[in-house]
This record gives structure tokens, C-alpha cells and sequence, in this order.
């Protein structure tokens, strides 16, 4: 029989409760309040879902000539099919839905590692369309999943590849507009943050809710034209065939805003596959990453600052020996049926002698290349023409070309020489036409642009109004003189004016030497440029073009400047005065 | 098992301190223990009340189901209450008769299950392999194992008082043999045939304690727990499931069987000390498997806190110890083991939900009584509270002192020394 126990069984049973009751409570207080955080954080990390919600790039548009938008550059929605090996079932009928739905796009190589549990991600296949996305995703295989990705398409294929560039995998812009604007196409992220359920489906409790929409990328609408766009790349490939060349450029610019109308550049791309490009030369927009020397089209830049400063003016003459000596370099003519004429600026002009600007740049001198009439044409060059900096106009990469300064101890009157008619001085196309449309339309400096506005909310356009960033370039008077002098060189020759028909339309062609990259001097292929204008029935200049070739091959006695140029300007002009309807 | 029942039935009249016609003798009734009832329904009410607050989490937040849910909900818990009423108000010798007879039944209730579950017959309710429910239609599914725990505390309280009184308690043939045979008996049909460990405990844990009350030698207790761990030891190695579940407890697991723990601490920790509020449960969101029912403690703490939690758990404490207690205030020996079964049953399932939920001890799937929601857990932890709430009108004023060399005190003898035993002075 038991022994009576000093404490009964009943306050034993009850100790041995209150006694795990007080590890239970201990142990909650190690659980919910040392422990807290940690769980804390353990249940945000699972329950809170936070999602970013990718802004959708801005598109870029373009306005026919009725002027309806049309997209340049769009987004498309594309599928990338992943599978997570750890969570499928039915290897062979993944290999097969993918195969007969994704075809090409497919990527077999990764269909053995569906065996490979050990990693949780294979791409099956990637830019698959909606539609594929879609038959993919109706039959239902465990562990297969789709991912939307946007990809830009081009509706217009080629067209202006290297003015708008293209998007890397990363989505970063590249080259082109593309890039310049990479920050305003891209948008800004938003965040999606809300407490889940297990399914990840948001819930209405919690303070931890984040809504912030991702604002999607600017749509732009270019001031590209896409008819003079189109057909300056058809005139522009169909002149350097012509002349066996195969890199030239052509701009279009109105020269009362500054807008680009037209900016081609060959050899050329397809923005939707440059990653088949070889070359990432072809990838440059020559007309505002490559300086160049431009030749004669810079003399009525010359004649036209000397005119301004009035060392000379319209009617001057001079005596054309034919060939000068500037320091120990001696300057000639190409065409040497002018020697020993008394000649004017504009004949000057008109026959392209180079006697002729040398002597307006003496005048600025006060009859000698010294260092007033270099520091005035370095001034004309660099503060009114506002050569060797950048326009800002939204390419990316945007070179600011090279002249040397007036007081440079060795040379510089040469050189200065030289300048008068383009060569040795740097500057690149966006540049040259940019001041030639101040030149000759008054005197205004527009900013440059490609863009003529951004589409709104509502799908309207609001237009970007011009931006001017000097008005005296030249005097209304030296401007209105020098465009006069332009003209007369077309309207004065019949040769032109088959093309100008009656239309005020005037120009200037330009054939550069270049140094030959094996011996270091001068005797390279020539580069071929014309600049011109086309002016309404009052003269009042509405399109600034300018051409260049850079490899053509002309025959003996001409030059690329008239041969491989000059007809491709006469084509464009032509076309663009029928196009926008320019009266006379 | 049987000879038992029927040695019951012969009513060994020269043995019989428990009354010669079967029937107790019953000290003066006073009024019961009405803090009983206050802790009861303070659980129930806690219980509720955050089983409310995460209704729209199990409804997906649709109206009108969230309001079905809580109707259903609200009458399991009326339901409860009947069911305490009545069992307060049957007289006590009823389940001194019946005892034998309604732990049979549940029995054969719990036995037919898996039987009619392997045939496949429509009543038998099963998931996962195990068939522990009767489904019952519209009105939900029946437990019977629910019903077995409440017979057994009926049933081997009648036992123990019956051969406490003929002072064979401790012999090992006519009173532990028998026992132990229905003890093994009961965990064939419930922990091998419904593969319920949480529950097969939760029964061993009554027996237990109802022989620790009963006076059994504390060798034979020790023998008894022995036998009951190598017992236990072998279930768990024959089932692949529990084993699983042991390994998680020690952190062997893999990350499925992780999974429930490890959501129940989230919920717990990120509780924190006042808790998250009433109707901001993230875990009850699917997170947390079986929230409403043996996860419910997670919720409380996610909901309530540490704070919260400290005062669930001193309401148990504190009706875990008022049924206890009863015990040293009860002469009859019948009644004091009853009460001591119920203490038993309670005490399990309080320790082994809480223990699992904070991780001290395997999981087992079990209810934290009077809080989770399942309407045959409520049903018959309400039933054995009501007969504890009937007992509660019996008890002495003094402690009942227990004389050397007796198992329990001659109820007789005590009342006719004048004793004041029964009053109350809140009574009279």
C-alpha cells in the first residue's frame, strides 16, 4: 500500500502544468518579442509582394504630307518561355508544344537541361509572339511559364536608322535619338507593393501597400517627313550608284525652325536586327559624328562674314592671278580660265575661286592675312557660325569638329588661307547647315531638332515650338546679299535651271581633298558636297539641303562636288518644292 | 475487456462502497462552480471573436459565404453550450450506468470508420488515407474519436473506482491487465487503424491521469509510462508520416514538412507583442495551413500578441486548475476520476497544440480546446465540462484527507461524523 504523499497527486498534476505552461509562456516571449524582428521580417519577405511595373518605352512618330502620324517606331509585346525543371512533369510533351509552336524561335539546345532539376530557369524560346504565347500557355503544362518583354519593331524597316538608333537586350537606346533621349523614352519604374495571400493575390489589409503607376516614356513625333525622308534615301542610294560610291548623307532642314525634315546616311541598317551588323561604323549618322573637311561650300560662309564685318562687299571686285602665295604655300584655282579677270564676289562664287576668298580674307585684315583678319574669321566661324560646338541636336555622340586658333604660332596663314574655301578646318554637316540656313534666312540661328513635338495624354499632338538661339549671324542685309549671290549661281545657268525650273533655289558645290591616310598629305579620294536652299516666290528660304559623298568616282576634269553631289541636291530639291507644294 | 464489464455487472455486492443497487450516493448538492462556466466562455468567446475576424480570409471576402461561415461557426458554439447544459443536467448516475455502454458505442463508431472507409462505404470520411470523420450531410462530419475520449473517461473511471473499492487497484490481474488490454485496443483502432497519434495520446494522457488520481502505485506508473513510450516509439516507426514529423522537430525535415511549423512561428513572431489586431491576420490568408482549426493558437498570437496569448493561456491555466482542484474536494471515487480524465483530455490537448505550435513538440495535429473551430471537439469537450460543471454541486468544504492503507475514504463514514462536507458557504 502507497505512503501517503507529503504533496497529493492532484498538486503534483497541478505543478507539472503550471510548470509547462510557464515554458510555453517563455517560449512565446523568446518567439514574439526577442524574436520578433525576425519574424518580422520573415513574413514581409513572404507576404509582401513587391512588383515593379515596367514603364512602356515612348514611340516615335512621323507626319506624312497630309499630316497624319504614322509610327516610326513601336513596342511589342513578346514572350520569352521559360521552364522550371524542378516543377514539370512531362518533358517530351514540353519539347514537342514548344518545337511545333515556337519553331525557329525555339531554342533546342537548352531541351536537355529540362532533366537538370538542380537549376529552376531554362529558356525554351524566346521573342515569341502573342499568338504563340497564347497556344503555349492554353495547354497548360505544369512548370512552363511565359515572361512579356517589349521589343521595338520598325514599321518603316530602315528608314532613318541612324538618326533613331535602336534598344540594346538591356533596353538602353543606342546611338541616334534612341540614346539622346534614352532617359525621357524610358520612363520612370512604377512599384506595386501589397500584402498577399498564398496565391499572391493582394489583399486590402496592411499598412505596407505602395501603388505608384509606372509612368511610361515620352512618345515623340519627329519632324522628319516621311515622304522627303523616303525619297531622299531612294535619290540619295540611287547618286551614289551613280558615282560607284557607297557612303554619302543628306540633310533637310527647314531654315525658318531649325527642324529636320529629312536626315539619311548610307551605308545603312535595319534598327530590328542591328545586331547582325558587322561594323558599328554603320551605326554613326555622319552628318553629325563625322567631321569632316567640307571644301567649297564654306566659301559663302567666307564671303559672307567678310561682307558682315564690311571689308568687302557684294559688288567688290578683284584681280584673279590665278594662283597666290600665302607664306610659303601656294594657292591656286582648280579652274584656270578665270586668270587675270577682274571678277565680283559672286563670280567668286559662282567659279569657285579660291584667289577669291583668300583676297576677302586679306580685306578683313585690312589687305593681309595678319592676325585681325584671322581673329575675325576664327570669330565669324566660331561665335556666328558657332562651328567647333555642338548643336545639341538630339543625336547622341555629337562631334564639335576642329579649327585652329587665329594666334597659333606656326602656319596659321595658311591655314587661315585654306579655311576660306573648307579645307583645314573640321566641321561636321549639322553644323554647316545649321549656319548656312542663319546665313541666308536673315540672320536667325535655329536650334536644330529632329523633334516636332510630344504626343499627350489624349493622343494630340503639342507641338515643340522653334527655339532661336541668335539672330545676328549675319546682317538682314549681308543675308539677304549673300542668298541673292546663291541663287544667281543656280538661276544663272542653264545647266540648273532645268532642275530649279523658275523656282528660287540656290547652291553651292564643294569638292574636298583629303589626306591620304599612307603618306599623310593631301591626295586622298575627294569628298563631294553641295549645300543649297530652296526659297518661296518671294525668296524667302524655306529648305536648307546639304549632300555629301564621300567615295565617288567622277571622270577626269570634274569634280565629286558638281558630279556626285550636286545632282543628288537637284533631285531632292526638285522633288521637295513638287512635295510641299513651294510656289514661284 | 469484457470481464471486466461484466465483473461490473454482477455488482460484487461485499465490495461495493459505491452503493449495492449501482447507485452513487451522493453528498448534499450546493450550487456549482460557476467560474467554471465564466472560463469556459471566456475561451469560447476569445475563440470566437478571432475566428470572425479571419472569416473573410477563408471566404475570399465573399459576403455572403463569410456570413454563412459565421452563422455556422456561432452554432457550433450554441451547440456547445446545449450540449454542456444537458450534460450538467443529467443526472450523475446516469453515466455511472451507462458508462460501459456509451464507451462501446463509440467504440464500434470508431471501429466501423476505417473499416467503411477501406469498403468505401458513403458515410466514412477520409483524406490523405485517414478515415476519422462520418460525414453527416449538410450539417458537417462527426469525429467519433471525440466520442471515444469522453466514454473512456466515463467508462474507466467506473473501472478504477469499482476495483479501487474492492482494493484491487493495484493488482495486476483483475485491474491493470484488463486495463492495459483496452488501452492497446483503443490505439489499434485509433492510432494504426486511423493513424491519430495526437489523439491516441491525448487518450493515454486520460487513462494516466485517471490512474494517478486512482491511487496507482507509482512503480506500476512507472511501468506503465515505460511501456507507453515503447509503444509510442514503435507507431511512430511503422508510420512514414510521423516520422517525418519527428524529423522536422528536429530539424531534419525537408522544406514540406517544415512548412506548417514554419508558417505557425511567422505567425506567432510577427505578432510580436501586442499582436497585429483583430481582422489583420495575414497568415489565416492560406499562408498558415489549417488556421481555423489546430493552427488556431498561431492566429491568436499573430492576432492578439504576446500579451494576448499570456491571457489565453492563464484562462486555461486557471480552468485547468479549478477542474483539478475539484479532485481533493470530492469523496467519491468515481467522481474524482472523471474529473481527473477530463483534466487529462483538456491538459493534452492544450500542451500538445501549444507545444507544436511554438515548435517544442512534434506536430500532431490536435485542437486547442474550446478555441479551434470543429463542431465534434466543441461538442464533447463541452459535454465532459457540463458533467464536471454537474460534479461541481457535490464538493466538500474541506479537503478530503486520504487514510493510509485506503485508496479512498469511505464517503459513508465521513458524513456521519458530522462533517459540514457538502456545504457551501457561498450556498448557505
Amino acid at each position: 500500500m502507497e505512503e501517503r504523499p507529503k504533496i497529493s497527486r492532484t498538486q503534483w498534476l497541478t505543478f507539472g502544468l503550471f510548470f509547462i505552461l510557464a515554458i510555453f509562456v517563455v517560449r512565446l516571449f523568446y518567439i514574439q518579442i526577442i524574436e520578433h524582428d525576425k519574424y518580422a521580417v520573415l513574413a514581409d519577405q513572404m507576404q509582401i509582394n513587391k512588383r515593379t511595373i515596367n514603364p512602356e518605352r515612348g514611340e516615335f512618330f512621323v507626319r506624312d504630307k497630309d499630316g497624319t502620324l504614322t509610327p516610326l517606331v513601336l513596342n511589342q509585346t513578346v514572350y520569352t518561355v521559360f521552364a522550371d525543371p524542378t516543377q514539370i512533369n512531362d518533358i517530351e510533351k514540353i519539347r514537342n508544344l514548344i518545337q511545333q509552336v515556337a519553331g525557329g524561335q525555339a531554342i533546342t539546345k537548352n531541351f536537355d537541361k529540362l532533366n537538370d532539376t538542380s537549376t529552376q530557369y531554362v529558356v525554351l524560346a524566346r521573342q515569341v509572339t502573342h499568338t504563340q504565347a497564347e497556344q503555349i500557355r492554353d495547354a497548360d503544362l505544369a512548370g512552363v511559364g511565359l515572361q512579356a518583354t517589349s521589343r521595338r519593331v520598325y514599321p518603316e524597316g530602315s528608314l532613318a536608322a541612324q538618326t533613331l538608333g535602336f534598344v540594346n537586350v538591356d533596353g538602353e537606346g543606342q546611338y541616334g535619338l534612341e540614346q539622346y533621349l534614352n532617359q525621357e523614352l524610358t520612363g520612370e519604374p512604377g512599384v506595386l507593393q501589397s500584402v498577399t495571400d498564398v496565391r499572391h493575390i493582394p489583399l486590402t489589409i496592411g499598412a505596407h501597400d505602395v501603388s505608384i503607376p509606372a509612368k511610361n516614356g515620352t512618345d515623340y513625333v519627329l519632324s522628319i517627313d516621311r515622304g522627303i525622308q523616303a525619297n531622299v534615301e531612294r535619290v540619295l542610294a540611287d547618286g551614289l550608284a551613280k558615282v560607284g560610291a557607297t557612303k554619302g548623307s543628306v540633310v533637310v532642314m527647314e531654315t525658318g525652325t531649325g527642324r529636320i525634315v529629312a536626315m539619311a546616311n548610307l551605308p545603312s541598317y535595319d534598327p530590328a536586327s542591328y545586331n547582325q551588323v558587322t561594323d558599328a561604323a554603320i551605326f554613326q549618322n555622319t552628318i553629325t559624328m563625322r567631321p569632316y573637311e567640307p571644301g567649297s561650300v564654306i566659301k559663302p560662309f567666307t564671303i559672307g562674314a567678310a561682307m558682315d564685318v564690311g571689308s568687302i562687299g557684294r559688288y567688290s571686285t578683284f584681280h584673279n592671278t590665278g594662283c597666290v602665295m600665302i607664306a610659303d604655300a601656294r594657292i591656286c584655282n582648280l579652274s584656270r580660265q578665270f586668270d587675270g579677270q577682274i571678277l565680283d564676289m559672286t563670280e567668286v562664287l559662282r567659279y569657285s575661286l579660291n584667289t577669291g576668298v583668300v583676297w576677302a580674307l586679306e580685306q578683313m585684315g585690312g589687305g593681309d592675312i595678319n592676325l585681325t583678319a584671322r581673329q575675325r574669321f576664327y570669330d565669324y566661324l566660331t561665335e556666328h557660325y558657332r562651328f567647333v560646338q555642338k548643336t545639341n541636336i538630339e543625336i547622341s555622340g555629337e562631334a564639335i569638329g576642329l579649327i585652329m586658333q587665329p594666334d597659333s604660332p606656326n602656319g596659321a596663314k595658311v591655314t587661315y588661307s585654306n579655311m576660306t574655301f573648307g579645307q583645314g578646318l573640321n566641321v561636321t554637316m549639322i553644323q554647316v547647315i545649321v549656319a548656312f540656313a542663319a546665313a541666308i534666312n536673315g540672320g536667325t540661328y535655329y536650334q536644330p531638332t529632329l523633334i516636332l513635338g510630344t504626343i499627350n495624354k489624349n493622343g494630340e499632338l503639342v507641338e515643340q515650338k522653334p527655339k532661336t538661339i541668335a539672330t545676328d549671324i549675319l546682317k538682314p542685309e549681308m543675308s539677304k546679299n549673300l542668298k541673292e549671290m546663291l541663287r544667281a549661281i543656280r538661276s544663272e545657268n542653264p545647266y540648273t535651271l532645268q532642275f530649279d525650273r523658275g523656282y528660287y533655289v540656290g547652291g553651292k558645290s564643294g569638292t574636298a581633298e583629303t589626306i591620304d591616310p599612307a603618306t599623310g598629305k593631301y591626295g586622298g579620294p575627294t569628298i563631294g558636297s553641295y549645300l543649297g536652299f530652296i526659297g518661296d516666290e518671294t525668296g524667302e528660304p524655306k529648305y536648307a539641303i546639304m549632300v555629301r559623298v564621300d567615295d565617288g568616282h567622277v571622270a577626269a576634269g570634274s569634280t565629286t562636288g558638281t558630279a556626285a553631289a550636286q545632282p543628288i541636291f537637284d533631285e531632292i530639291s526638285r522633288f521637295v518644292i513638287d512635295y510641299e507644294g513651294i510656289t514661284k | 475487456m469484457s470481464e471486466w464489464i461484466s465483473t461490473n455487472r454482477h455488482r460484487d455486492s461485499s465490495s461495493s462502497r459505491l452503493g449495492a443497487t449501482n447507485t452513487l450516493k451522493l453528498g448534499r448538492k450546493h450550487r456549482p462552480d460557476y467560474l467554471l462556466v465564466v472560463l469556459i466562455v471566456a475561451l469560447a468567446l476569445i475563440g470566437l471573436v478571432v475566428l470572425f475576424s479571419i472569416t473573410p480570409a477563408l471566404t475570399n471576402g465573399d459576403d455572403t459565404a463569410t456570413w454563412h461561415f459565421m452563422l455556422r461557426q456561432g452554432l457550433f458554439l450554441v451547440a456547445g453550450l446545449i450540449a454542456f447544459l444537458i450534460a450538467s443536467r443529467v443526472p450523475l448516475n446516469f453515466w455511472h450506468q451507462h458508462g460501459t455502454k456509451l464507451f462501446v458505442l463509440a467504440f464500434i463508431a470508431c471501429f466501423a470508420l476505417p473499416i467503411m472507409g477501406w469498403l468505401k462505404i458513403p458515410p466514412a470520411y477520409c483524406t490523405l488515407g485517414a478515415c476519422r470523420w462520418y460525414s453527416l450531410g449538410s450539417i458537417g462530419t462527426f469525429q467519433p474519436v471525440e466520442f471515444l475520449k469522453f466514454g473512456t473517461v466515463i467508462c474507466v473511471a467506473g473501472f478504477l473506482a469499482m476495483r479501487a473499492a474492492q482494493h484491487k487497484l493495484n493488482s495486476f490481474k483483475e485491474s491493470l491487465l484488463p486495463l492495459a488490454l483496452m488501452v492497446l485496443a483503443i490505439l489499434l483502432v485509433i492510432v494504426v487503424m486511423q493513424k491519430d497519434l495526437g489523439t491516441g495520446v491525448a487518450l493515454v494522457a486520460i487513462v494516466l491521469t485517471q490512474l494517478v488520481i486512482a491511487g496507482v502505485k507509482p512503480k506500476i506508473l512507472t511501468l506503465a509510462v515505460l511501456s507507453l513510450v515503447v509503444v509510442g516509439v514503435l507507431s511512430i516507426l511503422i508510420a512514414p508520416h510521423r516520422l517525418a514529423r519527428i524529423a522536422t522537430f528536429f530539424g531534419q525535415g525537408n522544406e514540406v514538412a517544415d512548412y506548417h511549423i514554419n508558417q505557425a512561428m511567422i505567425a506567432l513572431g510577427s505578432g510580436g507583442l501586442t499582436g497585429r489586431g483583430l481582422g489583420q491576420s495575414i497568415q489565416a490568408f492560406g499562408w498558415l495551413p489549417e488556421a481555423i482549426h489546430d493552427s488556431i493558437f498561431a492566429i491568436l498570437g499573430e492576432t492578439l500578441g504576446f500579451v494576448g496569448l499570456c491571457v489565453i493561456i492563464l484562462i486555461f491555466a486557471a480552468l485547468l486548475k479549478q477542474i483539478i482542484t475539484k479532485v481533493d474536494f470530492i469523496e467519491n471515487t468515481y467522481l474524482r476520476l472523471i474529473v481527473a480524465g477530463v483534466f487529462g483530455w483538456l491538459m493534452a490537448h492544450v500542451v500538445m497544440n501549444i507545444g507544436a505550435m511554438t515548435n517544442l513538440l512534434p506536430l500532431t495535429g490536435i485542437t486547442l480546446p474550446l478555441v479551434s473551430f470543429g463542431g465534434t471537439s466543441m461538442l464533447f469537450i463541452m459535454a465532459s465540462l457540463g458533467v464536471v460543471f454537474a460534479i461541481s454541486r457535490y464538493t466538500t468544504h474541506r479537503k478530503v484527507e486520504l487514510e493510509k492503507g485506503d485508496e479512498r475514504a469511505n464517503p459513508m463514514r465521513g458524513r456521519w461524523l458530522g462533517r459540514p462536507h457538502y456545504a457551501d458557504r457561498r450556498d448557505h
